[in-house]
């Protein structure tokens, strides 16, 4: 088994290393295929364009992903597409995973069974918007010489650390050795790195194992473009072949609408009713402050100071949920070390990492005025990562233990909803949560390693 | 105070009536969903199902290239027909069970199991039951999360929790004022002039001292028996274990991935409350050391079932409410079933991540699981070849139903502890402990 340190950044799309924070202005595109070869022919122009995690100080990024859909049409076998996961196979909005996620995608915008097929993601990222309209346009240039249609372009707000309901936001994303960034690896954090196989296919994932990914014979690769897998590196794979799956990603696109002006009428209301402060409600929901200081640090007031804090649990000092309740939304989406067995252990945390999402999200305003969040996430197994965290930590009742709490934020809410705030001597209970945010389109993308992309681009199968 | 029990039915399918079953079952689980069910009025069910089990091994992906599949005859050579179960976990004994079945469920055991082998015409009651207790099976060990609790009880409770619920979201401002010793009093004062929440004031019945001796002594005889035959076990034991390790580094491991299809139609299955049915069926590795293995292994489960893990925890798992394994076909094929809470990736990872060496002991006997180490290691600890078997032997439960469908194992203790701090006045300490469970 290749050691951890032997990272092939040169050959990963940079969004695993990176969130392209010094590139405020993005867009993502989506696009349907039709002809086959021409359908490679845009690609491989799209692939020519596409930033390596060992690049730096690039002024444009350009970052590729393909759905399960779009790797058929581009005619790769239906032998090689099943050496994916199920869930990437199937898609997001099969009708038992919308239920298991809450979704509805009969309504949405895109991704849904009514609008046109996804089968391609193309992530813009530029310094100035007059060099991301550039860099597009060129883009649909060579779509539209493809035969490649334009599903939907998910324009971006220019980047900021703020979040639409007005929190600081992407604060605690898993710290992986090998992906961190120079300051990173300088001063790391206390937490117990996460494998990079947790993110990255084709290496050790937090069982020591490697994550089910399409591996070819060597025959499937007759131009020699795919990364070599030796016999014996793999255990599900002991011959070894051409790993089409190393470093890769699966990525998870969801367009999430906030309703930010629902969302402050209803914590004032709720605030008033109950004669809890406003800004402390909205924070309890949150889990954390405004500003991004963790109510599990300062539980009785904003302490811009903390913002960037991260590193705390919940057992030692708030097991019942009196500072941060055990459903705000940063306790649902990472438990720290509150589950079991053995909270507050290392076991503890342990379960925990075992189910970390890398988020790369940036936020929106539609022509409406509407806001809110493409939501963007990286994971080697969409259903021990993503699903997981989305169903049985954010939309459970039962999480911690509770009966009928949702995610105050994001979770799907029914008549029996409500969200608990622990308190001595006697709890406060507030039901008739409005739904703040509303899943309006997704897809899963299989974002490739360098040389998988141009093995895809080739078509020599 | 009940102690539980399970029963286990099972009938062969009539040639070519497996469609007209499985149109009976899809009746009966409408009733079970639109409430209508009769299983609902026969008192003391916690849970019930009814499955097919596939006599073709190859049905439910079972067979793989690299493995021979003897499980589809039994010893005879005769080939095993699709077969239908009926399971039950219950307060009562499975005879009182299945009386009550035989007159107040008429309609649905009709309905599918006169499309079973040497099923009467027109029964009545009577015939019913002798029919049905012609075809039980004894289960080989069986889980329950928390020995002695019944469905009346858990029930109950649940009712005074959501009561107590509403009633501290409409005196909220009141009780606020108090210290949280005059908080539980006043709460205590008010329960016990209630006539819906009142019982919460007596403590729930307790394992009666008759039945805490006899399971003393079962555990001290087992104890003497281990001790005096120690000397034998050592003697047989290591061989055992050596001959078994030997078999398990040449086992064949089966590398079949689940069909999306079939993973599609189970997922259908799943999700719909707060608990889900599990059901799967291994066929047992040839050769009599496996079969004798199972054997064991299996008592030891019931046994540890029964004296050890009996107290709302299966070695740190805390989600399942029930599990059992039945031995089918001439100890041919396991079928494992349970009902445990949140999604099967969730229940898996719980498996994979707590009770690794549990699972392993047991389905490392069955036909292609992962390669183990000694019994123990490796095994369900290779994730994904794990989670692979489990959805290739899985099968559909088509009808299911719970007395409880919105309860999880962690809402029914903390229902019971909060009955429990009912029967007592609390010190400030007690009664805010008391207070964090609502």
């Amino acid at each position: 088994m290749a050691p951890a340190t032997d990272a092939e950044l040169d050959d990963m799309q940079g969004l695993l290393r990176s969130a392209f924070r010094t590139l405020p202005s993005a867009c993502f595109g989506v696009y349907t295929l039709s002809d086959a070869a021409r359908s490679r022919t845009f690609l491989s122009r799209i692939a020519a364009r596409v930033t390596s995690a060992a690049a730096r100080n690039v002024p444009v990024a350009t970052q590729v992903s393909l759905s399960a859909t779009g790797l058929r049409a581009i005619g790769l076998p239906d032998a090689v597409v099943e050496g994916f996961s199920l869930e990437f196979q199937a898609g997001i909005a099969t009708p038992a995973r919308s239920r298991f996620l809450g979704d509805d995608p009969a309504a949405w915008t895109w991704g849904g069974p009514a609008g046109p097929q996804v089968d391609v993601l193309v992530c813009t990222y530029a310094r100035t918007s007059e060099e991301l309209h550039t860099a597009i346009a060129e883009i649909d240039a060579a779509a539209a010489e493809g035969g490649v249609a334009g599903a939907t372009q998910l324009e971006t707000l220019t980047l900021s650390p703020i979040e639409p309901f007005g929190f600081r936001d992407g604060i605690s994303d898993p710290f992986v050795r090998e992906l961190a960034s120079s300051a990173q690896a300088a001063d790391p954090p206390k937490a117990e790195p996460v494998p990079l196989g947790e993110f990255v296919l084709g290496y050790r994932n937090i069982y020591g194992l490697q994550t089910q990914r399409p591996v070819l014979p060597d025959s499937g690769d007759p131009n020699n473009v795919l990364p070599v897998l030796s016999p014996g590196a793999d255990q599900d794979n002991p011959q070894g072949g051409a790993d089409l799956g190393r470093n890769g990603s699966y990525l998870v696109l969801r367009t999430l609408a906030q309703d930010t002006a629902g969302f402050e009428s209803h914590v004032r209301e709720q605030a008033a009713a109950s004669g809890l402060d406003a800004e402390l409600l909205a924070a309890k929901m949150v889990g954390r402050w405004r500003s991004g200081a963790p109510l599990a640090m300062s539980h009785d007031r904003d302490r811009p100071d903390l913002a960037e804090a991260n590193d705390f649990g919940y057992h030692d000092n708030d097991p019942l949920g009196l500072r941060c309740p055990i459903g705000a939304h940063i306790r649902r989406s990472n438990p720290r070390d509150s589950l079991d067995p053995q909270p507050g252990s290392a076991q503890s945390l342990a379960v925990t990492d075992r189910h970390r999402i890398m988020r790369r999200g940036r936020k929106f305003t539609d022509t409406d005025g509407g806001q809110g969040l493409h939501f963007v996430a990286l994971n080697g197994n969409l259903g021990r990562q993503f699903e997981f965290v989305q169903h049985t930590w954010l939309n459970n009742p039962k999480f911690g233990g509770l009966y009928d709490d949702v995610d105050p934020l994001i979770g799907p809410r029914d008549d029996r909803s409500v969200f608990t705030v622990p308190a001595r001597p006697v709890r406060r209970r507030f039901a008739g949560l409005p739904d703040f945010v509303t899943t309006v389109g997704g897809a899963y993308f299989f974002l490739p390693g360098i040389r998988a992309l141009h093995y895809l681009c080739e078509g020599s199968w | 105070m009940p102690g539980q029990s399970a029963v286990s039915v099972r009938a062969s399918v009539l040639d070519g009536s497996l469609d007209a079953v499985e149109a009976a079952l899809a009746d009966a689980k409408r009733d079970v969903l639109e409430g209508t069910t009769s299983l609902a009025t026969i008192g003391g069910v916690h849970f019930a199902r009814l499955l097919i089990v596939p006599g073709d091994a190859d049905v439910q992906g079972l067979s793989n290239a690299d493995v021979q599949i003897p499980g589809d005859a039994d010893v005879q050579g005769r080939a095993i027909p699709d077969s239908v179960m009926y399971m039950a976990d219950l307060d009562e004994s499975p005879d009182r069970h299945l009386r009550a079945l035989s007159a107040q469920a008429g309609a649905v055991l009709d309905a599918v199991f006169s499309h079973c082998e040497g099923y009467p015409a027109a029964p009545d009651p009577a015939q019913r039951y002798t029919w049905l207790c012609a075809h039980e099976i004894v289960s080989a060990a069986s889980y329950v999360n928390t020995i002695g609790r019944g469905v009346e009880q858990i029930v109950q409770e649940a009712g005074l929790h959501d009561w107590l619920e509403v009633y501290l979201d409409a005196h909220r401002s009141d009780l606020s004022a108090l210290s949280p010793a005059d908080v539980h009093r006043s709460v205590r004062t008010v329960v016990e002039h209630t006539p819906q929440v009142r019982f919460a004031i007596h403590p729930a019945p307790t394992t009666s001292t008759a039945s805490r001796v006899r399971a003393l002594l079962q555990v001290a005889a087992s104890v003497a028996v281990v001790i005096v035959a120690s000397p034998v076990l050592l003697v047989v034991g290591i061989p055992w274990v050596l001959a078994v390790h030997v078999l398990e580094m040449t086992d064949s491991v089966s590398t079949r991935r689940p069909g999306a299809a079939s993973v599609d139609r189970l997922r259908a299955q799943e999700d719909q409350f707060s608990y889900n049915p599990f059901a799967a069926v291994g066929v047992i590795k040839p050769g009599s050391l496996r079969r004798r293995t199972v054997a064991i292994v299996l008592r030891a489960i019931a046994f540890s079932a029964r004296h050890v893990f009996n107290k709302g925890s299966l070695a740190g798992v805390t989600t399942i409410h029930f599990a059992r394994w039945v031995v089918l076909d001439d100890q041919q094929r396991v079928v494992f079933t349970s009902y445990y809470d949140g999604s099967l990736e969730s229940y898996m990872d719980d498996f994979i991540d707590k009770l690794w060496w549990g699972l392993n002991v047991i389905f490392s006997n069955g036909l292609g699981y992962p390669r183990t180490d000694w019994l123990f290691f490796g095994g369900a600890r290779k994730e994904q070849a794990f989670k692979d078997y489990l959805r290739c032997h899985q099968l559909g439960t088509a009808v299911s139903y719970a007395a409880y469908p919105t309860l999880t194992t962690s809402n029914i203790i903390n229902n019971a502890e909060i009955r429990a701090g009912l029967t007592r006045d609390l010190s400030d300490v007690e009664a805010s402990q008391w207070l964090a469970r609502l």
